[in-house]
């Protein structure tokens, strides 16, 4: 094939897309469409997973008790990758292609924050059930976060501190959009209690080697120390090579150390450590988890994240049921009406800039299992 | 027609990124894998400029584009030591250093919480927010990209630049200061980058380290080897089939449950066939 060859098959491509996506309008007895965005491929492919398989077996539940008003939901799923570019890609085929005006949006918050402006103004919504950070929470009305929030994560944390009477603490953290969001509200809630932050270092994720860092923390004698890191695996070769050096300081860390199955690999038990466990009501979401494993065969990787993917998909029937198939009503629908909802993660509310209120419970490992305090 | 001129802006954006590289790689034969880091100089300029001191978008993406400039001029110096194999390491060195300035420099980067809220650009009074009118603008940029990198290949420099990827050695032996010549070639070429890191800024409106680590050099690397070493009109088709294939993948109706990996992997197996079949590219001219 010539040059001239493959400028017509790069034509023909884009005429392909083209006319792929000029269908004609949906008919009202026709589906509904929500969106799913998440990351699909890559290193956090499990999260976007669990997004997409609970939504489905959601969407299932709603269309088998008669959709909404006879109008079944269809789910349309797009690969977001966990960057910013890749949010935007998704998004825009999903509102801009498909013209789907509902999405439930397990994305990074980079991904988040770049399709944020395609939502606000094309009135697009978008329920994420998985990032939880500040810049999320202020991305825009049509950016509901049902999600716990990070900031609340770094808050709970240090008031737990606070109550334990330590007040001297020190923070430990991988220098990525999540753990820096935790950092930054634990080290203000710190300062407001009246305690004192005696040490605050970050890491590059990936790092193996804590022995100068945790000499280092050592010598400034904190009477608590916060480790995080986005899969708990960086935090658990932190606290392994503590212990190599009897460093026995009481540790806390987010909730992605317990729920890591490698992490128990590396640190042998886990009995000790403090960790901030996403609210959520687990008894209220025994029966769909049950429901999960029977259809994919496996425990939901994520429990919060099925319990929240799962209330998002509801919250948006709900929507639909009470003002139609109008984004910009279910939009003032979700902004004022989402008030105690009963749902998996408990009961909550979504604030005027459609966040919700749930924080984390601080739990410590006793026998290898979360307990309360 | 929203979610085509999405598109076509990435073409843009990215067509412009690749005629920088070809300057450096196709027609001067240098091997670099650091188009990102100068790509995300230019963004992070305009992002910071933009939301932090108020800037107007042109002034602002002026100065990304003198910054980057002058930083190639800095690291050029340094790699204008290697050769081969070692000038490849020594960029791809060099893009780890930047992404880690910006994931680590968080009191000017915000490190990975990123630069959101920026803004689009404007131009006596006219403000780019439409994504039609900002492709208005992106087409003209690589009008302009593509207008001096045929002013450059077409010139008395240009002809040196192939000279030097033929036979470094000969040309210097006819009195050419090769080295110059390169480390020319290289600022310009990053300066260009930054452009495009401008306008990715202004349109995506928040940026973050992310899309500037080495991956994204290598997407680069792979839009001007996919279109062919030194032609222009490959950097371009290059850029739009890189840009189009993932896109167009959305559309195959691949089983729901294994659509994304697959997408990822017919994307791979397209890439390695044209390479296979074509390995001077679609439009190239000289192979490395």
């Amino acid at each position: 094939m010539n040059k001239w060859g493959w400028v017509v098959v790069a034509v023909v491509v884009a005429a392909g897309i083209f006319f792929a996506f000029n269908k004609p309008k949906q008919a009202s007895s026709e589906p509904i469409k929500i969106g799913v965005a998440s990351l699909l491929t890559g290193d956090f492919a499990v999260v976007g997973e669990n997004v997409v398989n609970t939504a489905k077996l959601a969407v299932d539940q709603i269309n088998k008790n008669g959709g909404i008003h006879g109008r079944p939901l269809e789910l349309e799923v797009q690969d977001s990758k966990c960057d910013s570019k890749g949010g935007l890609d998704a998004v825009q085929k999903l509102v801009n292609a498909d013209g789907i005006k509902y999405i439930i949006g397990g994305m990074c918050s980079n991904g988040t924050i770049a399709a944020a402006p395609i939502a606000n103004t094309q009135h697009a919504v978008i329920l994420t059930p998985v990032t939880g950070g500040k810049n999320v929470d202020e991305a825009g009305d049509y950016i509901f976060r049902i999600a716990n929030s990070d900031i609340l994560a770094g808050k709970d944390l240090a008031d737990a501190m606070n109550k334990m009477g330590y007040k001297n603490v020190g923070v430990v953290a991988a220098v990525t959009e999540y753990t820096l969001d935790i950092k930054k509200s634990f080290e203000a809630t710190v300062a407001q209690n009246g305690g004192a932050v005696v040490v605050s270092e970050e890491f590059q994720p990936g790092t193996t080697d804590y022995r100068t860092m945790v000499a280092k923390v050592k010598t400034k004698n904190p009477q608590a120390l916060l480790i995080l890191s986005q899969l708990g695996t960086d935090a658990a070769y932190f606290i392994k090579q503590s212990r190599e050096t009897n460093y026995n300081v009481p540790l806390f860390t987010d909730f992605t150390l317990a729920t890591n199955g490698a992490v128990k690999e590396i640190l042998g038990t886990l009995d000790g450590i403090y960790f901030a466990d996403p609210a959520y009501d687990a008894s209220n979401a025994k029966n769909f988890f049950a429901e999960y494993k029977q259809a994919y065969g496996i425990e939901s990787p994520i429990p919060f994240h099925t319990a929240s993917t799962y209330d998002g998909v509801m919250m948006l029937a709900s929507a639909l049921r009470a003002v139609g198939d109008d984004s910009v009503k279910v939009q003032q629908y979700l902004s004022t009406q989402i008030k105690n909802y009963h749902g998996l993660m408990g009961t909550y509310s979504l604030d005027a800039q459609g966040n919700s209120d749930l924080g984390f419970t601080v739990r410590i490992i006793k026998n290898d299992k979360p307990t309360d305090l | 027609m929203e979610y085509l001129i999405h598109i076509a802006i990435l073409i843009c954006i990215y067509g412009i990124l690749g005629l920088s590289l070809n300057l450096v790689m196709g027609e001067a034969g240098l091997v670099s894998v650091a188009q990102a880091a100068f790509y995300g100089i230019g963004a992070y300029a305009v992002g910071l400029l933009l939301t932090e001191a108020g800037w107007n978008f042109f002034a602002a993406a002026g100065v990304g584009m003198l910054i980057s400039g002058v930083v190639a001029l800095a690291i050029g110096l340094v790699l204008s030591r290697f050769r081969g194999d070692f000038y490849v390491l020594g960029t791809v060195g060099f893009n780890i250093i930047v992404w880690s300035i910006f994931l680590n420099w968080q009191e000017l980067t915000h490190g990975p919480l990123g630069v959101p809220g920026i803004i689009r650009p404007e131009l006596f009074g006219f403000r780019f927010t439409e994504n039609s009118s900002f492709l208005i603008l992106a087409l003209v940029v690589l009008a302009a990209t593509f207008g001096i990198a045929y002013f450059i290949t077409h010139s008395s420099f240009g002809r040196v630049l192939k000279a030097i990827r033929e036979d470094e050695e000969a040309t210097s032996v006819f009195g050419y200061a090769t080295v110059h010549y390169k480390l020319l070639i290289f600022v310009i070429s990053a300066m260009l980058a930054a452009a495009a890191g401008a306008l990715f800024a202004s349109y995506i409106t928040f940026i973050d380290p992310s899309s500037f680590a080495l991956n994204e050099s290598i997407f680069i690397l792979a839009i001007i080897i996919l279109g062919g070493l030194s032609s222009h009109q490959g950097a371009l088709l290059g850029a739009f089939f890189l840009v189009v294939l993932p896109e167009a993948l959305r559309f195959v109706g691949f089983p729901p449950d294994v659509a994304a990996q697959m997408r990822s992997a017919t994307y791979g197996l397209i890439l390695i066939l044209l390479m296979l079949y074509r390995p001077q590219g679609l439009m190239g001219t000289f192979r490395l």
